[in-house]
This record gives structure tokens, C-alpha cells and sequence, in this order.
């Protein structure tokens, strides 16, 4: 039973990197044509909350996961 | 917690899960009226109203020296990571820092944090997301399901049991005659 509060944000934020959507990007076919990805659209959209935290998240795991590798090739190179 | 999860479904009735834990340490009625609207922090606008600038204060202070060697020491003598995450934020919301809501919603980043520095400094730390088991205690869900069995075992047991009986007859017991009323105002009988 999960009573901390901690533990339920925790849980809730799972693995960013494999729950965000990537948006396609469309091709264009026209020589001049331009595609509508790189179209200004007005302004850039403040993020979510949720999205803010989860973009924390990954950036944190990333330097996490750093240290680990980085630890593992010196143990191997230790022996 | 959600209603659903608070109660077992046992049969056609449910189960309180949190019958057995009564609360003693919850604030009686009425206490929030003991101090004038205001006075607390936590009843100001907070701080810090967003996300960014809750954690513009918070990392670099859990990333200091003073407040890392503090925080290594807690993880080291086995304080999981959510109970850590969590005093923290209860702590800024109590000084009116942030509202709860900033609070919760930075608890996977101070989670994050807190275990970077953790395996910067190369320290076995408990995230705290096992559930922990606790193997004395009985579930309510276990004892419902025998007593259920025990409700269905129990008729077999007693017809078993009759058979072997001896009637005997009952003795009555001897009625006792009622003292006769020796008041003034008393009724003659």
C-alpha cells in the first residue's frame, strides 16, 4: 500500500523517455516548399507542469546513468 | 486513496484496510480556528508559484556541501529516499515556500536528486518504491477468508459433533421464589 506521498509521484512519472510521444515530422515534397514543423506557429507553448518535471527527470537519469557507466569502465579496466 | 482501494472485497461485504491503524496524531476539530486567518505561512501566498523557481531554490541547496553531507548521512543509515523527498517538501510548504501542489509535483525531481548524489558519492542508497511486508502482521483479507472458511467448516463440525453427544436430560434449575415485598407502601399479594 502506497502511503507516501512521494512514492506515488515517483510511480507516476514512470520512464519519461519511453512514454513521450515524438511528433513525426513531415516531409515535404515541394522544392520551396516549406515543412510545417519548421513553420513558426506564433509562440512556443509554455510546457506542463508534468512535462517540466518530466524533462528534470530524464535530464538527472541521463547524468545518473553517466556516473554508472563511467563506474563500470573502471571496474573493467581495473579487472 | 481512492475509496476502491481503501476497502477489500471479501465475499459480498468489504473490508476496511485501514480499520486495524487508527489515526491519533490528526489534528482535532476545530484546530485551524485556533490561530488568526493568516498567521501561518503556509495561509500567505506562497514564495515560489511555480514548478521552476520551487526548484530553482531546491537544487542548488541539496547540491551544496553542507546539505549533501547531510543528506548522505541519512541515505547511509538506510532513510529511503521518498521519506527524505518528502520532508523536504513538507518542510518548504510549512515555511510557505511553495503550495502543497508545487510540493508534490517536484517530488520525483528532489527523488532524482537526492539519488545522483547518492551514486556520485558512490553511497547504496533505498529509493523507497518496495512496499515492505510486513510478516507478523495478518491481513484483514487473509483473516475474512478464514473465517469464511471457518463460517462453511463450522455446521459439518457441529452436526459431527451432536452425534457424539449423549442426551442427557437437562436438570432445571431450581426457581427461586421471589422475596415477598416488606416495604410500607408495598402491594399485599
Amino acid at each position: 500500500m502506497m502511503t507516501n506521498p512521494a512514492m506515488k509521484a515517483y510511480a507516476a512519472i514512470g520512464n519519461p523517455e519511453n512514454t513521450r510521444k515524438v511528433e513525426p515530422v513531415e516531409k515535404s515534397s515541394g522544392l520551396l516548399s516549406r515543412s510545417r514543423s519548421t513553420t513558426p506557429k506564433g509562440e512556443p507553448k509554455e510546457k506542463e507542469p508534468k512535462e517540466l518535471i518530466e524533462d528534470y527527470v530524464m535530464k538527472i537519469r541521463a547524468k545518473r546513468r553517466e556516473i554508472l557507466e563511467s563506474r563500470q569502465r573502471k571496474d573493467k579496466q581495473n579487472g | 486513496m481512492p475509496s476502491e482501494e481503501r476497502y477489500l472485497r471479501v465475499g459480498n461485504g468489504k473490508i476496511n484496510k485501514m480499520a486495524e491503524e487508527p489515526e491519533f496524531d490528526a489534528p482535532i476539530p476545530g484546530m485551524s480556528l485556533t490561530a488568526e486567518v493568516g498567521s501561518r505561512p503556509w495561509q500567505n501566498p506562497p514564495k515560489f508559484a511555480t514548478v521552476d523557481e520551487a526548484l530553482n531554490h531546491y537544487i542548488p541547496r541539496i547540491g551544496s556541501s553542507d546539505m549533501s553531507n547531510e543528506m548522505l548521512d541519512l541515505m547511509e543509515l538506510g532513510i529511503p529516499i521518498t521519506s527524505i523527498a518528502d520532508t523536504i517538501q513538507t518542510g518548504g510548504v510549512m515555511q510557505g515556500l511553495h503550495t502543497i501542489d508545487v510540493g508534490i509535483l517536484i517530488l520525483p525531481v528532489l527523488m532524482e536528486m537526492l539519488a545522483y548524489i547518492a551514486e556520485d558519492a558512490d553511497i547504496e542508497y533505498d529509493l523507497g518504491m518496495k512496499a515492505r511486508i510486513d510478516e507478523d502482521k495478518i491481513e484483514d483479507g487473509k483473516i475474512a477468508l478464514s473465517m469464511r472458511k471457518m463460517r462453511k467448516e463450522l455446521p459439518k463440525v457441529m452436526n459431527t459433533s451432536k452425534e457424539t453427544v449423549i442426551d442427557e436430560p437437562i436438570e432445571e434449575a431450581p426457581e427461586e421464589e421471589a422475596a415477598a415485598p416488606s416495604g410500607l407502601m408495598s402491594r399485599r399479594m
